[in-house]
This record gives structure tokens, C-alpha cells and sequence, in this order.
């Protein structure tokens, strides 16, 4: 990568540093709608990516700014589309949240569920990082369900069948089973109502042209 | 003339993006003189003047007192060091409205 009249070498980032490129990342998106320090995040990114200094590189022509943005970007990007990435919650943001609490929560799970330390969780590959994350998820869900089926709270009492019924414990939106088309049936002959029948989609099509 | 960093590039983009030519595979004649056209048609000289400080060294009473042939040039020579087609492409592109 070229900025100005110095070149760097741009490597894909480890865990850590993506955390916070990612954090940086989404301060991009909320700029880029308030119109608010858009140029400052995004040289913020790349000497965040590139390990240097800020001062380093904030009076190179925009475009090699904008160059180095873009191919960073891409570098960082994940390679594998995990199912916890589309999750669609919206959390809340905790009492007890800070701006750097991202990492501390990922270095807590991993040390907790692997005992490893946080230069080791700190230089994790990021596909690997987010997959071990995803896979401490799942058993902290599964591990909940159990506990939730022990519970009399499982089984409330259905007036109108007369019965407790297992209510299942909800799960996030990624770990729910995808929703597919309805497998298309042919109807019997007998059952088609006689006459000249119009498709729906058949009407749709009389009716725009 | 120096291209611009990203923070003044923005700052040019937020003054000029309202006179940029939707057309951009028009010739460069063309280009500039919509530009000009639309300031001068919304009466706003003073964001002429605010491009050529923008991107230039020069105080506005010194870019008052050059000639209009100089004014045109130093005007294309902005838009031009600054790659302002490629600044509208990349606003665009991330959804930056001036």
C-alpha cells in the first residue's frame, strides 16, 4: 500500500485489532449518516489496520486515503459467512458497557471456555475467533434449553386442551430453522373447481397488462 | 497545487456536490461550465470562491484580484488534482450526502 511517498504492507488482522476495526467500522456507518467526523474514523481504520500513527498519514491526498480504506476493508473481511453474523437482535446497550468492552467479552469466554490467555485469543485468525465464539454460544444455549425443560415454567397449562404442553426456550434468530417455500402440491382433478379457472397469478398478469 | 486530504476533500464535496453534472461521461469543456452555470444560476459566487481557498493556499482577497482567465484555471486545476469524479464516485458509494 502506498500513501504518500511511504509503503506499507497490509496483512490481514488478528483477532484484537479486528474488534476494534470492526468497532471503527460501525462509527464509519454512524458518521457517514450525521455527517460527523466521517474523514477522522476512516483514517482512524487504516492506522488502526496498518499499526501506525494517525498523524503518519491525515494529510495524504484523500484518494490514497480512500484506496487504503477500501483494500483494508476487504482484507478484514470475513471469509466465512458464520450464521451468528446474520443475527438480527438488537441488544441493548448495558448499564455496565464501555467502548472497549467488545475484546474483554470475547478474551472472557475463551479464557473461560479454553483457559487461554489474552495474547493468545488476542492473535486468533478472525474466522476462528468468531467460529469458537459461535460454537460457545451454541452449548450455552443448549445447555439453557435443558435447564429450561426441568423447569416447571416449560410446561404451562393449556385451558382448552386440558394439558401442560412443552413451551419450548426461545432461540436467537441464527440458530432458527430457516424459513422455506412450502413444497408445491398438485391438486387432485376432481378438486379443481369446473369452469375456467384463473390462476392468481394468471389475473395478475391480465390485470397490469 | 496539492490534492486535498480527506478531511478538506469531504469539506470540497459538501460545497460543490450540488452543481456536479449527473452526466459525468460528458467532455471536460462541458463539465466545468455546468458547474459554473449552476453557481452562477444560484447566485452563490461565494461558493466559487470557497472551492479555490479550499483547495488552494490563496486568501480570498488575493483570488479577488486575479483576472477571470485565472480564476477559470485555477478552478480546473481544483477539480482536476482533486479527482473530483472519483470523490463524488466514492460519497456516493458509502451514501455520504453533502
Amino acid at each position: 500500500l502506498l500513501i504518500g511517498d511511504k509503503e506499507y504492507t497490509a496483512q490481514k488482522s488478528k483477532l484484537r485489532t479486528w474488534l476494534k476495526l470492526e468497532q471503527i467500522k460501525s462509527a464509519i456507518y454512524k458518521a457517514v449518516e450525521n455527517k460527523e467526523h466521517l474523514a477522522s474514523k476512516i483514517i482512524s481504520y487504516i492506522s488502526t489496520a496498518l499499526g501506525i500513527l494517525e498523524q503518519d498519514i491525515e494529510n495524504e491526498a484523500w484518494y490514497e486515503i480512500v484506496d487504503a480504506y477500501v483494500v483494508l476493508n476487504n482484507l478484514n473481511s470475513v471469509s466465512i459467512r458464520f450464521p451468528i453474523s446474520t443475527s438480527v437482535e438488537k441488544y441493548e446497550k448495558a448499564e455496565w458497557d464501555y467502548e472497549e468492552r467488545t475484546w474483554y467479552v470475547w478474551l472472557h469466554l475463551f479464557a473461560k471456555n479454553y483457559s487461554w490467555n489474552s495474547e493468545y485469543v488476542a492473535n486468533l485468525e478472525i474466522e476462528d475467533g468468531i467460529a469458537l465464539l459461535q460454537e460457545i454460544l451454541v452449548d450455552n444455549q443448549l445447555q439453557r434449553e435443558w435447564e429450561w425443560g426441568l423447569t416447571e415454567m416449560a410446561y404451562p397449562y393449556n385451558q382448552m386442551t386440558k394439558k401442560s404442553e412443552f413451551k419450548p426456550l426461545n432461540r436467537p434468530s441464527w440458530m432458527q430453522k430457516k424459513y422455506t417455500e412450502p413444497k408445491k402440491v398438485k391438486i387432485p382433478i376432481h378438486l379443481i373447481p369446473m369452469g375456467n379457472v384463473i390462476t392468481h397469478k394468471q389475473y395478475e398478469t391480465t390485470k397490469s397488462s | 497545487m496539492k490534492p486535498l486530504n480527506l478531511p478538506n476533500a469531504l469539506k470540497l464535496y459538501d460545497v460543490i456536490a450540488q452543481y456536479l453534472p449527473e452526466d459525468v461521461n460528458i467532455d471536460g469543456i462541458d463539465f466545468i461550465k455546468q458547474i459554473i452555470d449552476g453557481i452562477i444560476s444560484k447566485e452563490k459566487h461565494k461558493d466559487f470562491i470557497d472551492i479555490i481557498m479550499l483547495s488552494t493556499e490563496i486568501s480570498r482577497e488575493d483570488i479577488l484580484e486575479l483576472s477571470s482567465q485565472e480564476l477559470l484555471e485555477l478552478f480546473a486545476e481544483c477539480l482536476s488534482i482533486n479527482k473530483i469524479l472519483l470523490l463524488k464516485d466514492f460519497c456516493m458509494r458509502i451514501g455520504y450526502h453533502a
